[in-house]
Parts: structure tokens; C-alpha cells; sequence
């Protein structure tokens, strides 16, 4: 199912395909005294319909780099252009605004709301996108896509049940739900499959391949399993701030 | 949509917030409680204190009174605004009450035709017109009914309502002292002189044996007008208990005794005397020790005293024996008469708001405890909205309407708790005391002989409002944080 990059990441992609680029991204967490250079120079385009997963070790920077891309954190230098607009000078309006319409995340603990039944965090992402008029109006609607989108992820038996009463690849699966509610261009994944046991976890990567096959869902992943990240269309590995094709 | 659907949810589902709901619920029940019981006490104090007296009074401290009464009072009925005036005797004096209570008591001589006019009186009386009715047709005896009935016909007075061989049966051995018991007046006493108790519903208990067979012995004090006082001819007067009277106002229902202006009048000596001068025989005019004065509805008090002050004046121009130099007739109004203890009670209420808002302020202090534990807790929450979207205006709206939510629902279960208590309290201090021996409110103390049990509209209305912006007060800090919170940060919360 993988297959090898074949360009290199600092090679700049074709503009018409390319849904989001990075642009020498480079960020430094202070530490105490110590400075640590997470990302030092990281340049990365990502194509419609792209399943790219990001390899790295524990504290590599996989994460932050999927944060900054994913506009929940800022660089230090560098930009992340999004259709070509470079959201990371974006006003917090708008940012705000591509988190919810553009951009789906799921992450390794699930975050589910505790207090929410599953079909109410499904429809967490178009509450926060309407108001309440609008949301009340397209209530029905919303309803019925979020019951698909559940059934389709074989969890229409557990629509009123608490995050408390699921187990792990349910609760990840709703998050997919969640994710996918609002039609999002690009999926981030962050360690989908890190909380959960092995089969577990291959159900996971089958209904993301199986949304990136059948809906040409553009997914960006970090991992730290070469296995799982073999299964993407394309693979870049993290090491020492430096993004570098799986083979380099 | 998202802000209200969580800000419901996390007020069914999180406990926590309960604890910050009953914070303010039990700080609004317990303001509202206080301060309805204070303000009722204060417009109680007002309401009763105004009837006692009427309006204005012209007085003197000297139980011997003052002289030239009669025209002063003709001159302040005519003028534009009084409503009604009427002289009062007030002095001290013993009881001997049925042989079996000896007490030292006020005693006030009143018109009680006039007192109708003036004060609460009449109106608190226990045996009222249709009582003595109803009573009228229990009796058989003619002579008893034709006394009853011109008590009826005279109501209010000093009547009594029994014929004169029903009291000389109540008081078989005068006879042998060659007392004629018949002849004696009636007397009213408060209530709580006899130890009469208060049934639930404010009626005054009726005993099971018939109050107008008690008969008193009154020495009143009399005053001297000489150098001398003359104690030993303190005049003794028999009377017959014709009534029972509640002003509200323990103390003056627990050591005051009616009788007669007239009658007082003439056992005090206070009626016209005669005396010599120039080998003439001449009268003393009569005195008295008040004048109690209402005014018309709408009339200027302060202009009205003014008035009454001006007629005084003119007494004590007119008269010599008007001007003396210690102890002058003074005009007030009510609220000067009780203005000690008026401005006393109102420091108080200065003081009893400066420490509620102590209480208001560690209510929100608390809530503001709560909701930063709640913000808190929910970082990860946080962060989850915000990746999905969720603007920082909107998380700390959350938080702040949730602080409104916990506001309103604590302060509107205040309100209820509050009006239930307040509506309930004399019947909860009656069990309190039955209970558990607690009497939290003590007639001697605060005046009256039941808790004020009123809320007023106004104080409900801001107590509430207090407790709905001290919930949002508090949660404005938490909020403020909850919106600062990146999501990144918010997500790798621990």
C-alpha cells in the first residue's frame, strides 16, 4: 500500500495541486535554560487527496509540526500557506474559522467532552460553526449526518451512550466522526492508533484508508510506527528538526 | 450554539457547580431573610410608633403637664391640614389586678372617641363591635343586654357591658366594706399585662374565664405642683376590665393601662382647682401632658409642626403660667419623638449592609473558587473547542454564562427559599421554641411580639440582582483565563 517519496520534501510541488505548504518552519520551546530547536527548517507540501504519514520518535516535533500545520500552534519563522493563503499571519477569527470548516483532527486520547453522549460530541463541530438560529434550523440535517457518519463507523447502537461507557476504538472512532463532520480538506492525525491495542488500532487505519480510497480524504499523520506509517501514500520522517523522505 | 448546550450540560452533569448553586442559594436566602426581617421591623417600629402617638404631639416630660390645653387644642383643630387632636393624660401608677398581679404600669387617660381618630387604640381592642353582638345574644338578663347594648352603642368607650348586679356578684364581700363595686369605671389593659398570649394569626387569646369580672385596683402617681410632694394621699381607684388592647408594641402592651381622660384628669388632680388670689376664688385651668395631633393625607409634616408650634407660642406669650424655664412644651413630630432610636436602628442597618457585603464578597470569592477549579478541570475541554473552532470569546462566554445560569437558578432558589422562611418564620421560632427551648426573638428586645414576615418586591428584586452579578463577578477571572489558554497548551494539560 505505501509507496516511497519520490520528491524531495524541499522540493516545491506543483502549485495547482497543492493544498497546503510549509515553508522553513522552525520552532524552539525554551526549556529552563536550555533552548531546544524542535523544528529547525522544515518544508513540507502536502497534495489534494494526499495520505501522508509523518515518522518521528517520541519528542521529535511530529506533533508540533502537525499543531502548526494544523493552525493550533504558531511557528517562530517560517509559513504554513493553506490555498495558498498563509494562515499562520491569519487573524484568530479566521483560524478559528479553518479549524472548524477546513481542518478535522483526530488525536491519540480520543478528547471526547465527558458531559456529551457520542451523537452530541459528533455534532460538536457544527455547533461550534452555526449559531443558534442557524443551528436549530439545520438541526434535522446535521442530525442525520452525524447518525451516518456513526453508523458508517459501526456505532449507531451507542448514539446516546457517554464517553465513559466506550471503549478505546470507539471513542477514536467517534472522534473520527467528530472529525469528519463538517467535511473537512485536510484530516490531521496525531498518533490515531497510539492509545489502542493492535487489532484495535488496524481498525482505525482501515477506516482512514478506507477515507482517503473511497472519499479521496486528504490525511496528514504523525506516528511513531514505521509499520502504520508504511500504509500512507507518501512517508517523511522527522529526525533532529529536519523533515527527510522515509528513504533518505 | 455550542455555549449554550455546554453551559446546560455542565450545569446538570458537574457536581461541583452545584456546590457554587447553593453558595449563592444559601447566601440570597440568608440576605433575603435578614433584611426583610430588618426593614419589616423598621417599617414595623415605624408603622407602630407613628400609631401610637399620631403625627405630631405637644408635651412636656413633667408628668404634671400643662396648663391652657383646651384652647391650644381649639386653636390646632382649626388650623388648614390637622385632621384631629385630642389632650392625653400620661403618668405612672400601681395595679392590683384581680388580687393576684401587682405591677407598676403606664397609665394613659384617653378620649376613646377621639382616640378613633388618633393611634391604634381602637383598632387593636380585643373585644371589637361584632364580638360584643355575638355576646349580646348569649345574655338573658335584661339589665345585662341594656349594658351591653349601650357599650355597643357607645363603642368605643369605657362602658361596661354588665349590669351592676353582675359586677356586685363578681365582688361579693365589697359589700361588707361598704364598697359600692358597681359604681366603679372600666379600664383597658394591655394585652400582655395579664399574660394574655398571642394565637397564631395575631388575635389575642381569649381565657376561659370572662375578662369583664376582673376588676383592678389603680394608684396613680400624682403629681405636685408644690415644693413638697404629697405622698400621702395617693388616691386609690376599683375599676372594671372592659377591654384588652394590642398596640403591637410589647412594651407598651406589657405596662400600659387606659382609663378615662376625664376621670384620670380628676384623680390626678389635673382638672380646674380652686384657689385664692386678691381674696378671690379663682380656678386653676385644667392640664393635661399631651396633645396628640394627625394630620390630613397630603399634608406637610414639617409645615403642620410648624404650625402647632406657632399656636404653642402664642399660649405661652398669652400665658404666665405657660413660661417655664425648665422643662418648655415642645412640639415634635413622631419621627423626632422616637429620632434617637430611629437613627440608632438605621446606624444598624449601615452596619448590618457593610457586613453582608463582607458575606457578598466571600459568596463571590467562593464562586470564584469554584468556577477557577472548574476551568481547571475542563483545560482539556478547552482545548478540544478550540481545535475544533471554538473562538476565546466563546470559551469565556461559557464560563460566564455559566456563572449567569448559577446566578440566576441560585438566586431564584434564594428567592424561594428566602420567601418560604420569611412567610413561615413566626410559625418556624413558635417550633423553634417548642422544640428546642430556642426563643431567637424575644418581644422585650425587639419591641414587637411577632416577627415581621413580609419581603418587599424592591429588596427581593435587588438581592437577586446582587447575587446574579456576583455570580458573574466571580466567574469573569476564571473566564478570562479559560479564554487565554492555547489550544496546544490547553490539549497537553495534566
Amino acid at each position: 500500500m505505501s509507496r516511497t517519496d519520490t520528491t524531495s520534501p524541499e522540493q516545491p510541488a506543483r502549485k495547482a495541486d497543492v493544498i497546503l505548504q510549509a515553508m522553513a518552519l522552525a520552532r524552539t520551546f525554551q526549556m529552563g535554560d536550555a533552548k531546544i530547536d524542535v523544528l529547525k527548517h522544515v518544508d513540507l507540501a502536502l497534495k489534494a487527496g494526499e495520505f501522508v504519514a509523518i515518522e518521528g520518535r517520541s519528542g521529535s516535533g511530529k506533533s508540533t509540526l502537525l499543531h502548526i500545520m494544523g493552525a493550533l500552534d504558531t511557528c517562530d519563522s517560517g509559513a504554513v500557506l493553506f490555498d495558498g493563503e498563509n494562515i499562520s499571519t491569519m487573524p484568530g477569527r479566521q483560524r478559528n474559522r479553518l479549524r472548524n470548516q477546513s481542518f478535522g483532527f483526530i488525536f491519540q486520547f480520543y478528547y471526547l467532552l465527558p458531559e456529551l453522549n457520542v451523537l452530541e460530541n459528533t455534532l460538536l463541530a457544527p455547533m461550534v460553526g452555526h449559531g443558534v438560529g442557524d443551528f436549530l434550523a439545520k438541526r434535522g440535517e446535521l442530525r442525520r449526518r452525524a447518525a451516518e457518519l456513526l453508523a458508517q463507523l459501526g456505532l449507531s447502537h451507542r448514539l446516546k451512550h457517554r464517553p465513559g461507557h466506550l471503549s478505546g476504538g470507539e471513542r477514536q472512532r467517534v472522534a473520527i466522526a467528530r472529525a469528519l463532520m463538517n467535511r473537512p480538506r485536510i484530516l490531521f492525525a496525531d498518533e490515531p492508533t497510539g492509545n489502542l491495542d493492535g487489532e484495535t488500532g488496524r481498525q482505525i487505519m482501515d477506516v482512514l484508508e478506507k477515507l482517503h480510497r473511497e472519499q479521496n480524504q486528504t490525511i496528514v499523520m504523525v506516528t511513531h510506527d514505521r509499520g502504520l506509517a508504511r500504509e500512507a501514500d507518501r512517508v517523511l520522517v522527522l529526525r533532529n528538526g529536519v523533515l527527510a523522505s522515509a528513504e533518505s | 450554539m455550542y455555549k449554550l448546550h455546554l453551559i446546560l450540560k455542565y450545569l446538570r452533569k458537574r457536581r461541583i457547580a452545584w456546590w457554587a448553586l447553593a453558595a449563592v442559594t444559601l447566601c440570597t436566602t440568608m440576605v433575603l431573610v435578614v433584611i426583610s426581617v430588618m426593614s419589616g421591623w423598621m417599617s414595623m417600629f415605624r408603622t407602630a410608633y407613628h400609631g401610637l402617638e399620631g403625627d405630631i404631639t405637644v408635651s412636656r416630660v413633667s408628668v404634671s403637664g400643662f396648663p391652657h390645653y383646651q384652647e391650644m387644642l381649639d386653636d390646632i383643630r382649626r388650623l388648614d391640614g390637622v385632621d384631629a387632636a385630642m389632650p392625653v393624660i400620661k403618668t405612672y401608677g400601681l395595679i392590683n389586678v384581680w388580687g393576684q398581679l401587682q405591677d407598676g404600669v403606664q397609665v394613659e387617660g384617653v378620649g376613646l372617641a377621639q382616640a378613633n381618630k388618633i393611634g391604634n387604640l381602637v383598632q387593636g381592642l380585643q373585644d371589637q363591635e361584632p364580638y360584643l353582638r355575638d355576646k349580646l345574644a348569649t345574655l338573658a338578663d335584661p339589665a345585662d343586654k341594656a349594658a351591653m347594648q349601650k357599650a355597643i352603642d357607645d363603642f368605643p368607650s369605657f362602658d361596661k357591658p354588665r349590669s351592676d348586679d353582675w359586677y356586685r356578684a363578681h365582688m361579693p364581700h365589697a359589700d361588707t366594706r361598704k364598697v359600692n363595686v358597681a359604681n366603679w369605671p372600666g379600664i383597658i389593659l394591655g394585652y400582655a399585662i395579664i399574660g394574655l398570649q398571642r394565637e397564631k394569626g395575631g388575635a389575642i387569646e381569649r381565657p376561659s374565664f370572662d375578662l369583664n369580672g376582673v376588676w383592678v385596683h389603680l394608684t396613680p402617681l400624682v403629681p405636685s405642683s408644690g415644693s413638697m410632694p404629697d405622698l400621702s394621699n395617693l388616691p386609690v381607684q376599683g375599676f372594671w376590665l372592659v377591654n384588652v388592647s394590642r398596640t403591637g408594641v410589647y412594651q407598651v402592651d406589657s405596662k400600659t393601662a387606659y382609663v378615662d381622660f376625664e376621670l384620670l384628669q380628676k384623680l390626678l388632680q389635673m382638672d380646674p382647682q380652686p384657689y385664692t388670689q386678691d381674696g378671690q376664688q379663682k380656678l386653676t385651668s385644667a392640664r393635661a401632658n399631651q396633645i396628640r395631633i394627625n394630620i390630613k393625607p397630603g399634608a406637610d409634616l414639617l409645615k403642620m409642626a410648624g404650625k402647632v408650634q406657632e399656636v404653642v407660642d402664642a399660649a405661652r406669650n398669652r400665658y404666665e403660667d405657660m413660661q417655664t424655664q425648665l422643662d418648655p412644651v415642645k412640639v415634635e413630630t413622631w419621627e423626632q419623638r422616637q429620632g434617637s432610636f430611629l437613627n440608632a436602628v438605621e446606624h444598624e442597618k449601615v452596619l448590618l449592609l457593610f457586613l453582608f457585603g463582607i458575606i457578598s464578597l466571600v459568596a463571590v470569592f467562593l464562586i470564584f473558587c469554584i468556577f477557577y477549579m472548574i476551568v481547571a478541570e475542563k483545560t482539556r475541554d478547552i482545548g478540544i473547542l478550540k481545535s475544533i473552532g471554538a473562538s476565546s470569546g466563546g470559551v469565556a462566554m461559557i464560563f460566564l454564562g455559566y456563572g449567569l445560569v448559577i446566578g440566576i437558578v441560585g438566586g431564584g432558589l434564594g428567592l424561594l427559599f428566602g420567601f418560604l422562611v420569611v412567610h413561615n418564620i413566626n410559625g418556624i421560632h413558635e417550633w423553634l421554641g417548642r422544640t428546642f427551648h430556642i426563643v431567637v426573638w424575644d418581644p422585650k428586645t425587639y419591641l414587637f411580639d411577632t416577627i415581621p414576615n413580609q419581603i418587599s418586591a424592591e429588596n427581593a428584586i435587588w438581592i437577586v440582582s446582587i447575587a446574579v452579578v456576583s455570580s458573574v463577578l466571580g466567574a469573569i477571572l476564571p473566564a478570562m483565563r479559560a479564554a487565554r489558554l492555547q489550544p496546544v497548551e490547553s490539549l497537553r494539560w495534566e
